[in-house]
């Protein structure tokens, strides 16, 4: 008997811990790049982030397995499978449970030691638990969606009018969960990190300021300036069309439009097109 | 937008004019996929990265040159702004402070100054950044330590040593060697095919 404790415990155990070889896909794993840059935040938010879900997956499901029991049979009669929308929802939700509450615990555990925070999340995002639970986060999303559209087709019940209402908070308590888990990201990184993977500000020119800037046709006689675009880098041929920007630098004008839609600053000195410089005045003089 | 070809291919020129003076290189990894590069850099003399090349894995984005290249080290490295486990580069030219005026050679450059004056404010690596900053001596060492475990490559003498040494002539393993950029395996292969 303590034998049989003792292999299925080891094999419990095992479930939790990185598999071998799986060493190869490390360095495919944003979070832990995340959790390398931030080890503290990024403890913290999987922490705050598991204990929520596992909680709030264990007391959504309880008045929900009450409901059903009581009343499974009159709900049947209802236009859409509420019903069994809800029992899939509740189950899916219960088996994400234990495996959030031993992250959540391993992490207090490992951060009470002082250890290596980096080489834990390495361990539980390389083991089974963790692409198991991925898997059934993936298909508890699908059933999320499928059950939204049930409920927005489902009409008044009469035998059982509970279960709508019962589904209707069940979606609310997933998309708060949701929330809750945006605010505290939001809350947990600091804000430059916030940035990344994320398109950049706009910060590019509209066609109107482009346009403001004048246009010049190159020539060989133009002195002391430069002779090759440093956009394409390519030299400018004769009669080439221009673009000077208010520092006084020129480029290719299908070059420099591109870029500044993008970004409004001159490539070479990185001033902003819309800061006039004192040196335009010379430039112009210069000419 | 297509990718700048044009440019790609005259940057790679450019890079190779002087490599051997400025110890950056970069070069297609397969001769016609122009979207995916190797860089290398040479560690910096006086820090603990010298005597290492490093690799650069770079990979040039449809929009480039008005994108950055997306660059990561592919050789270890402990240094304060890379990822030790998976070389991502934390530099703010290859983020927001890009200019389509850089290039693969200036970039490369960066980088190699990035090794010699670290940043360990802005750090990609927190744990690196902290011994960086609280354990220097320590720091040094384990720098120094995986530059000898990790970026050491043979000098090109030794290889030639050990090719002429399996019994081939050096006429052949230096022709060899020329013709696989000096890569000790490939050229073996090419020795032995
Ligand atoms: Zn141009
Ligand atoms: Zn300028």
């Amino acid at each position: 008997m303590t034998a049989m404790a003792l292999r299925l415990s080891d094999r419990l155990r095992g479930f939790f811990d990185a598999a071998d070889g799986a060493e190869g896909e490390l360095a495919a794993d944003p979070l832990l790049d995340v959790v390398h840059q931030y080890p503290e935040e990024a403890a913290w938010f999987i922490k705050v982030v598991m204990f929520f879900g596992s909680i709030s997956g264990v007391i959504i499901s309880i008045p929900c397995g009450v409901f059903l029991t009581m009343y499974w049979a009159p709900c049947g009669q209802c236009n859409r499978p509420l019903r069994y929308w809800i029992l899939v929802h509740c189950v899916l939700q219960l088996l994400q449970a234990p495996v959030r509450l031993v992250f959540f615990l391993r992490l207090c555990h490992v951060q009470s030691l002082n250890n290596n925070i980096q080489e834990c999340v390495r361990q539980l995002t390389h083991s089974a638990a963790w692409r198991t639970s991925k898997v059934v986060s993936i298909i508890t999303y699908g059933w999320f969606i499928l059950g939204i559209v049930w409920l927005l087709n489902s009409t008044y019940c009469k035998p059982c009018p509970g279960l709508y209402r019962l589904s209707l908070a069940v979606i609310f308590a997933a998309v708060a969960r949701l929330l809750m888990t945006l605010i505290v990201f939001y809350h947990s990184f600091p804000p430059r990190f916030q940035g990344q993977g994320l398109p950049p500000k706009p910060r590019g020119a509209n066609q109107e300021l482009i346009d403001s800037m004048p246009l010049i046709v190159y020539s060989q006689e133009m002195r002391g300036e430069e002779t090759s675009c440093a956009v394409c880098l390519s030299d400018f041929d004769r009669d080439a069309v221009l673009r000077r920007l208010p520092c006084g630098h020129s480029f290719h004008r299908g070059c420099i439009d591109k870029w500044l839609k993008r970004n409004k600053v001159c490539p070479l000195c990185l001033q902003d097109i819309e800061v006039q410089s004192p040196k335009t005045s010379k430039v112009k003089k210069a000419i | 937008m297509p990718t700048d070809f044009r440019r790609v291919k005259k940057e790679l020129q450019e890079c190779a004019k002087d490599e051997a003076l400025t110890g950056v290189s970069a070069r297609l990894k397969n001769e016609d996929d122009l979207t995916q590069l190797e860089g290398k850099i040479k560690g910096p003399q006086g820090t603990s990265y010298e005597g290492g090349v490093f690799k650069v894995d770079i990979e040039i984005p449809d929009s480039y040159p008005f994108e950055p290249p997306k660059m990561k080290f592919s050789t270890k490295i402990w240094h304060p702004n890379v990822s030790s486990q998976t070389g991502a580069i934390c530099l703010d030219i290859l983020k927001d402070k890009w200019s389509p005026a850089l290039t693969l050679k200036t970039a490369l450059l960066s980088l190699q100054a990035l090794l010699s004056a670290p940043e360990p404010t802005d750090p990609q690596d927190a744990q690196v950044a902290e011994q960086y900053l609280k354990e220097r001596e320590k720091f040094e060492q384990t720098a120094a330590f995986w530059t000898s475990s990790y970026a050491s490559e043979s000098s090109s003498d030794e290889i030639v040593e050990r090719l002429c040494g399996m019994g081939f002539g050096k006429d052949q393993v230096l022709e060899a060697l020329d013709a696989t950029d000096g890569d000790e395996n490939a050229a073996l292969e090419k020795l032995l095919g």
